[in-house]
């Protein structure tokens, strides 16, 4: 079942750590997976799935009439990475008069995202929606 | 050559504040202490029209009034969310670093950097472009001249955030020494620049060229420390447990003054809890505690108490139960009837790593006690999970106390129910 032939390339060092997680994690196998590895996943989190980068994503939560182009409602959360820079038709969250508003990007990448009257806060990156509450 | 980089957001607190509030930019932001009493942080433009750090909120009020200036109560769970967000960057972006306050953090670069310069302006942009926030990046050979560095990053208009001392020539150096006040240089309080001003010391440059021996004899050997590394020389070294402060605290003014001991009892025991908490998120157990009651300075009106005691524990801790008991009884012994309290706080003293703890071989042990250790596991993941209201020790259930929330604005990134609106 096992491909030893990966397996033994590794050295075999019983008290090393390193060497327990790398089998454990089923890096050994080429083509079967370990068994082991199945009872290791973490169970699916769709936080991870929607969020690339942590310390830069924020959630934010919307009101308004429906947009009917990027099918997003009242109550939706939109899940905003501020270190994702807008292209041509990104969603974004524009401050504008001292409010958040939501708006599809018309410029390119070069385009100035910071003015005297308004500013990009950041691009929307997912949507999150319960359908039943 | 070794390189350290000192960097700190601006206006930390206002700052957290303006980026969700679009129409706060450009704007003056204050932020007053949780009982509203004293301001503890300014953006650049409330700097600019005078207001004070430390000045009572209610003396301020004409200048804030004129001025449309915002005024929020701190918010420390947004403060904090948003400092773990820059720590976690700026960790990206040095070889080591050490998490010194809420708002700084010391990088070392152990073979330096080519162009230093730049990497402070690319930290600057990174920050500013993930979190919202500014920061002021300062290289230095050591601790101390990175620290002074960074305090030239945010008071030069030519540096525009970023300074390396680094590469100043001797010349260059010796006139920008002499320029700055010993207040700047970390860890010379106003006490010990009063005292250095009577030998006649003042500037940082004559601090520096100080006699060490006289230096150490007659203001002790940190001082002296800084003064070596004000020449270049390493003293303080990259502390990696940095966070795992040796004291936890936790205190807060009523938005009463609370008169029962019942009540008192119930503050008390929620800030153990907390600081319990945050004991056991760091592996560490503590040898004893402060507990500090005092009426309102405010009021002289009033009949006046501060009391404070300290119980030490014959063994660490990281037990709730212990220590809840025990301050109970402390409380009790402090209380005085008949006064009317406006803040109580716990402060865990001797707090040390978990692990470094050696059992005391003739005694029974009680520190790893499995059932108890279960019982506080349990108690830390309920309340991670559903928010700390949700498990409180019974004695804490006594309301009355809670602070003020005037000006308190949401937390933005740690609750569901108080994000930040966008409409259409
Ligand atoms: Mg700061």
């Amino acid at each position: 079942m096992f491909c030893m032939n990966t397996l033994t390339q590794i050295p075999f060092d019983p008290n090393s750590p390193t060497h327990c997680y790398q089998m454990l994690m089923g890096r050994v196998t080429a083509g079967f997976p370990s068994p082991a590895a199945d009872w290791l996943d973490e169970p699916l989190n769709v936080v991870d799935y929607l969020i690339e980068h942590p310390s830069s994503t924020f959630f934010m939560s919307y009101t308004g009439k429906p947009i009917q182009k990027v099918m997003v409602n009242t109550g939706d959360i939109l899940v905003v990475d501020k270190s994702v820079l807008p292209r041509t038709g990104t969603l974004v969250v524009l401050c504008q008069e001292g409010e958040m508003k939501l708006r599809l990007w018309q410029g390119d990448e070069n385009a100035t995202l910071e003015t005297e009257d308004w500013y990009v806060w950041g691009s929307v990156i997912g949507l999150a929606r319960k359908l039943v509450k | 050559m070794l390189l350290w980089a000192l960097a700190d957001v601006n206006s930390m607190y206002a700052s957290c504040e303006q980026v969700f509030r679009p129409d706060l930019r450009g704007k003056p932001v204050i932020v007053a202490s949780n009982n509203d009493g004293s301001i503890i942080a300014r953006n650049k433009e409330a700097k600019l029209l005078g207001i004070k750090m430390g000045a009572p909120l209610h003396q301020c009020m004409d200048v804030i009034r004129q001025n449309r200036v915002a005024v929020f109560s701190s918010q420390y769970t947004l403060y904090g969310d948003m400092s773990n967000r820059v720590m976690t960057l700026l960790a990206d972006m040095a070889p080591a670093h050490e998490v010194y306050s809420i708002d700084e953090a010391f990088l070392l670069y152990p073979n330096g950097l080519h162009q230093a310069e730049s990497h402070g302006r690319a930290i600057v942009e990174r920050i500013k472009r993930c979190t919202g926030l500014g920061i002021g990046v300062g290289f230095g050979p050591t601790k101390t001249l990175a620290k002074l560095a960074n305090h030239i990053a945010k008071t030069s208009p030519s540096a525009k955030g970023v300074f390396d001392i680094s590469v100043l020539n001797q010349l260059e150096l010796d006139a920008l020494l002499e320029s700055l006040p010993i207040s700047e240089v970390w860890g010379v309080g106003r006490r010990h620049a009063e005292r250095l001003g009577l030998l006649g010391i003042q500037s940082v440059k004559q601090l520096r060229d100080a006699d060490i021996d006289q230096i150490k004899t007659q203001f002790g050997s940190v001082l002296c420390r800084t003064v070596l590394e004000l020449r270049g020389i390493v003293c303080f070294p990259l502390e990696e447990n940095a966070p795992d402060k040796q004291q936890i605290m936790c205190s807060r003014s009523f938005a009463h003054e609370v008169s029962d001991l019942d009540v008192l009892g119930s503050a008390i025991s929620h800030h153990v809890c907390r600081a319990m908490q945050k004991l056991r998120s760091q592996q560490s157990v503590t040898n004893g505690f402060t507990i500090m009651i005092r009426t309102n300075p405010f009021k002289p009106e009033l009949i006046q108490h501060y009391g404070s005691m300290t119980g030490m524990l014959s063994r660490a801790t990281d037990d709730t139960l212990v220590v809840q008991r025990l301050a109970l009884q402390v409380l009790a012994k402090l209380y005085r009837k008949g006064y009317r309290y406006k803040k109580a706080g716990v402060m865990l003293l001797e707090v040390q790593p978990k692990s470094f703890h050696q059992h005391d071989l003739f005694e029974p042990i009680q520190l790893s006690n499995p059932r108890r250790d279960a019982l506080m596991q349990s108690m830390d993941k309920i309340a991670h999970r559903f928010g700390r209201e949700k498990i409180k020790l019974a004695s804490e259930l006594y309301k009355g106390w809670e602070m003020r929330r005037e000006r308190l604005s949401p937390r933005y990134t740690t609750r569901w129910n108080e994000l930040p609106k966008v409409t259409c």
